[in-house]
């Protein structure tokens, strides 16, 4: 039989042992959360720049091959954005996919990549979300044909396409190519551009970076694997961080649409050092021969 | 009028409005042209590049790269005065349809890499970073608004 301790006894130990666990570090750091945003590219989804929209409050339109999205308010505000949420509510939206009360959010919102991002940055994001000014705007009904216009269909599509998965380090490869695959395949979530998608909208797992026709906005994302003939095997890693600096590319010529804007708020402010694992990741992906495909519609 | 003079008469006039026909500058002409102009303008902001990420000890040679970069952007509303958006090019018909915004674009061109051209001759790497963002951007501006994406470039239909 445990003895129970007095309950003064017992605060005061709990006092004791938490510095133990929660050292500062751990202390939740909106200016490390500010960084990592960049390094989503900016979370500029949720910012309608083209109307000059308030800053990460919605309402973007996303032209998607299922239909228009609009991406929703991720300002503190009570009302319209994540006002009423607590850390483990984001937590489970990012890592899950699943919104307040369970209600299921479309893959549009890239959780299929956030998935990986780790516990500690999570919680650094939320708090810095946490401090951006709130704003008052609703979010619009998402413009979806059916099927993938059903809540329903969320779920049977993650049931299919979809694992939370936590990242996990390659032992065997150096610290910086570690870093930068975290970086692409989390935060970054450049899959989701470049990844060519399945009839269901899923990413063709083979076909990892090879590019697609079917970008946000209707863009095409270039095949980024280093194939030379059909990718970006001729960038060097220089090449790769001083395009991700200045939207650049070794032509002098500038990034577009999408990519560009990725850049400008989010990518070129990362450090030299993220910038080159990010570079050493992709120069170290399997070559993957795959040209241009033809627009299906 | 003897018949002669009525000739010669006849022979000059056809010559005044034949001339101007065979001498007509085709669409291809303009396009042609104003490729080589903003070609130029990648060239001299690719060889900034190839300075910075190589380290190449020619930092000197910046603000003169530059101001390549100015001079010809100062040449770009005239490059492209002539309607032509038809053909082996990328420019979209938004340009004649807006053509101040078009302008506009130019001129943002003209300031940021007289920007960059300071940053330059300052040999302030930091601001050199800084201004070469900012010609990116007036780059990128003017290209989403009036270039065809390179997907759809004329390079790439066959």
């Amino acid at each position: 039989m445990i003895r129970l301790l007095p309950p003064g006894l017992m605060a005061a130990l709990v006092l004791i042992c938490l510095p133990l666990g929660v050292t500062a570090q751990d202390a939740p750091d909106p200016k490390r959360g500010e960084y990592l945003v960049q390094a989503t590219g900016g979370c500029g989804c949720h910012t309608d720049y083209k109307h000059k929209g308030a800053k990460l409050a919605g309402g973007r339109p996303i032209k998607t091959p299922f239909g228009l999205a609009y991406a929703s308010n991720i300002t503190p505000d009570r009302n319209t954005g994540l006002g009423v949420w607590s850390e483990e509510d984001f937590v489970r939206a990012m890592t899950q996919g699943v919104g307040l009360h369970g209600k299921e959010l479309f893959p549009v919102f890239p959780y299929t990549s956030f998935t990986r991002i780790e516990r500690r940055d999570l919680r650094d994001l939320w708090a810095y979300l946490r401090t951006v000014p709130p704003v008052d705007q609703p979010s619009k009904e998402q413009g979806f044909a059916p099927p993938f216009s059903f809540r329903f269909g969320v779920k049977v599509w993650k049931a299919l396409n979809f694992k939370p998965e936590a990242f996990r380090p390659d032992p065997a490869q150096p610290e910086a190519w570690n870093r930068g695959a975290y970086l692409v395949t989390a935060l970054g979530h450049c899959a989701e551009c470049h990844t060519p998608r399945n009839p269901m909208g899923a990413l063709k797992s083979d076909m990892t970076y090879a590019g697609s026709v079917d970008g946000p906005e209707g863009e095409f994302a270039p095949n980024i694997t280093p194939d030379s003939a059909t990718g970006i095997g001729k960038w060097s890693t220089a090449d790769i961080v001083y395009y991700l600096q200045t939207g650049l590319d070794p032509q002098g010529d500038s990034a577009q649409g999408l990519m560009g804007e990725l850049i400008e708020n989010g990518y070129s402010k990362l450090t030299e050092q993220d910038l080159q694992a990010v570079a050493t990741y992709l120069k170290a992906l399997k070559p993957i021969y795959h040209r241009r495909e033809k627009r299906k519609t | 009028m003897t018949r002669l003079q009525t000739f010669l008469a006849l022979a000059v006039l056809s010559i005044l409005f034949s001339a101007p026909a065979a001498m007509a500058q085709s669409n291809e002409n303009y396009i042609e042209y104003r490729q080589k102009v903003m070609g130029a303008n990648g060239a001299a902001m690719g060889a900034i590049g190839d300075i910075i990420k190589n380290k190449l000890p020619l930092s000197g040679n910046i603000a003169d790269h530059a101001r390549v970069v100015n001079i010809n952007a100062k040449l770009i509303a005239s490059a492209f005065k002539h309607d032509a958006s038809e053909g082996k090019t990328d420019a979209k018909s938004e340009i004649w349809k807006d053509w101040a915004k078009f302008e506009e674009a130019a001129k943002k061109l003209e300031t940021a890499s007289a920007k960059l051209a300071e940053a330059g001759s300052k040999g302030d790497m930091a601001a050199i970073g800084d201004a070469i963002k900012g010609v990116g951007g007036a780059c990128k501006g003017c290209h989403d608004d009036f270039r065809k994406p390179k997907e759809q470039s004329y390079k790439n239909v066959k």
